[in-house]
């Protein structure tokens, strides 16, 4: 009756190890699938990255000929944004208006430019608000005379 | 919503460019005002021949207002002085081929101000591409400067006339007061002669009664001879003194200038210490001339040439043709003329000669003259004389 029932329990064990091993093998055709997709990710990842680092190129390549071209031409431009704060300077613009880098960043009309256009403030506000670029000639402090263009950019 | 995220703020250096436009304005207002004030009456026409702009001269020659006639073909003004296809043909040759108008005389009749003599001229105007795009005409008003210009012709004709009248007078009245100084003169030259032959004559009477045969017909034969020369001398005297004081009418006719030449020196004994030549160019071979007041001339100045050269010499007398006029000169070896007296050489009773009137080169200097022509002279101290001929032909 003993062994009987020792049997009965090795039977028993026997087949829970059995559904063990199946849910095991199952476990395992689980984590093979997850694995070739997490592969495929990656190879996808790495397409993009590549692709992302050419952009990166070629924008830092075009940033660096906008530069040049900024910093080499003979026309003085000062960039601000709406609240009329100095965005960018250019070499020529630096020198002819005697600015600092610190000076990026401060409101155009704290900065002295020692030219003659004493409504400058109201021209600026106008091509925010209306989209209309501005074209004046005007005099520096010395009498020379310039070309003033004013653009807005979107 | 605020579209606008940024200005950019240029500044573009147009001194050089304001400046510049600056002296444009300058200058074209200068120019303007010149051309508005100045008196030449001035237009500028397009391609078509049309009035492009006009001074204010011009609007008041032609009787325009300024402002109807800019784009008027210049044909179709009231007044023209253009009207001839010539002138079209010209000003298109000036669009054509740039070749400009110069000082084409136009006479116009103007209301108001009358006939009008004006210069014309046209010149291509360039645009900055070398391509003829105007014409400007500006136009001279010279009928003051005609009027002055004829009025001074007038003035001078009368002067010259009036100048003629007057020398003549003078030489006639000088030639007479020299004929009145030299009647004394001849008078007193003549009785050299004179008494040499009463002397030669007294002296052949007693010869005649004296002497016989061969010897008295010797002796009467040189008394003869002797007076001869007496007479020849009194000749001279009277012949020179005709030449100078008697009206001259040549007669001229075509002579040979070589023979007569050659009668001269034949006829004037020239001496054996002298030596005679003749060269004429065969172009002045046969000349229009008077032969009697040529060989006069020659005469004298072969005499002349002769009486300078006692001690021999060379005597030269060529003929050649310069520019039409016949060169006639008359070459001695002599002493030549002395400076203080060159310039009283043509005066008569003037005379260096102890046996002389003064009469030979003042008589070739009128005869000359009377043959239209002239005569001069040049000389060198030691060298000789050379007495130049001009009589002009007249072709």
């Amino acid at each position: 009756m003993r062994q009987e029932a020792t049997n009965e329990e090795l039977k028993s064990a026997l087949e829970e190890v059995q559904s063990s091993n199946e849910e095991l093998q199952s476990a395992n055709e689980e984590l093979e699938t997850a694995k070739e997709e997490l592969q495929s990710t990656n190879e996808e990842l790495n397409t993009l990255n590549e692709e992302l680092s050419t952009r990166n190129q070629e924008l830092m390549r075009a940033l660096n000929d906008q530069n040049n071209l900024f910093a080499s031409m003979k026309v003085a431009v000062i960039m601000v944004d709406v609240n009329q704060r100095i965005r960018l300077v250019n070499p020529l613009a630096e020198s002819m208006f005697n600015l600092i880098p610190a000076d990026v960043g401060r409101p155009i009309k704290q900065i002295r430019l020692r030219i003659n256009v004493p409504d400058l403030e109201r021209m600026l506000l106008e091509v925010v608000d209306k989209l209309v670029s501005k074209e004046q000639e005007i005099q520096d402090e010395t009498g020379h005379w310039y070309l003033m263009r004013l653009c807005g950019h979107r | 919503m605020r579209l606008v995220i940024g200005i950019s703020c240029a500044f573009v250096d147009i001194d050089n460019v304001v400046r510049a436009k600056v002296e444009l304005e300058k200058a074209y207002g200068f120019s303007q005002t010149v051309l508005a004030t100045m008196a030449e009456p001035l237009v500028v026409l397009d391609s078509d021949l049309e009035i492009v702009s006009a001074n204010l001269a011009f609007h008041e020659l032609f009787q325009v207002k300024p402002e109807e006639k800019v784009n008027t073909p210049i044909y179709e003004l009231p007044i023209m002085p253009w009207k001839d296809a010539q002138f079209k043909r010209q000003l298109g040759k000036v669009f054509s081929e740039g070749k400009t108008i110069d000082r084409l005389a136009v006479d116009q009749e103007f209301p108001k101000v009358g006939l009008r003599n004006l210069l014309i001229n046209a010149v291509p105007l360039k645009a900055s591409n070398e391509k003829i795009e105007n014409i400007l005409i500006t136009m001279e008003d010279v009928t003051e400067l005609r009027r002055r210009e004829e009025e001074l012709k007038r003035f001078a004709d009368e002067l010259q006339l009036l100048v003629d009248e007057k020398t003549k007078e003078l030489q006639d009245a000088q030639r007479l007061a020299v004929i009145g100084e030299t009647a004394g003169m001849v008078g007193h030259d003549l009785r050299n002669p004179l008494q040499s032959i009463v002397g030669e004559l007294y002296l052949a009477k007693s010869e005649l009664n004296d002497s016989t045969g061969e010897e008295m017909k010797e002796k009467l034969g040189q008394s003869i001879e002797f007076i001869e020369g007496e007479i020849s001398y009194i000749n001279k005297i009277i012949a020179d003194l005709q030449d100078y004081a008697r009206p001259l009418k040549p007669s001229v006719v075509e002579v040979n200038l070589a023979e007569i030449i050659e009668s001269v020196l034949f006829n004037n004994n020239v001496p054996k210490n002298v030596k005679a030549s003749c060269r004429v160019g065969d172009d002045a071979e046969v000349i229009m001339a008077d032969a009697d007041l040529l060989k006069r001339i020659l005469g004298n100045l072969v005499t002349n040439a002769v009486q300078a050269m006692t001690n021999g010499g060379d005597l030269t007398v060529q003929a050649c043709r310069d520019a039409g006029d016949i060169v006639l000169t008359v070459e001695d070896t002599g002493d030549g003329v002395p400076e203080k007296v060159a310039g009283k050489l043509f005066t008569p009773l003037f005379t260096t000669k102890a046996k002389g009137q003064g009469f030979g080169l003042a008589v070739v200097k009128r005869l000359t003259e009377a043959l239209g022509g002239s005569v001069a002279f040049e000389s060198e101290a030691g060298k000789g004389t050379k007495f130049i001929v001009r009589l002009p032909q007249k072709s």
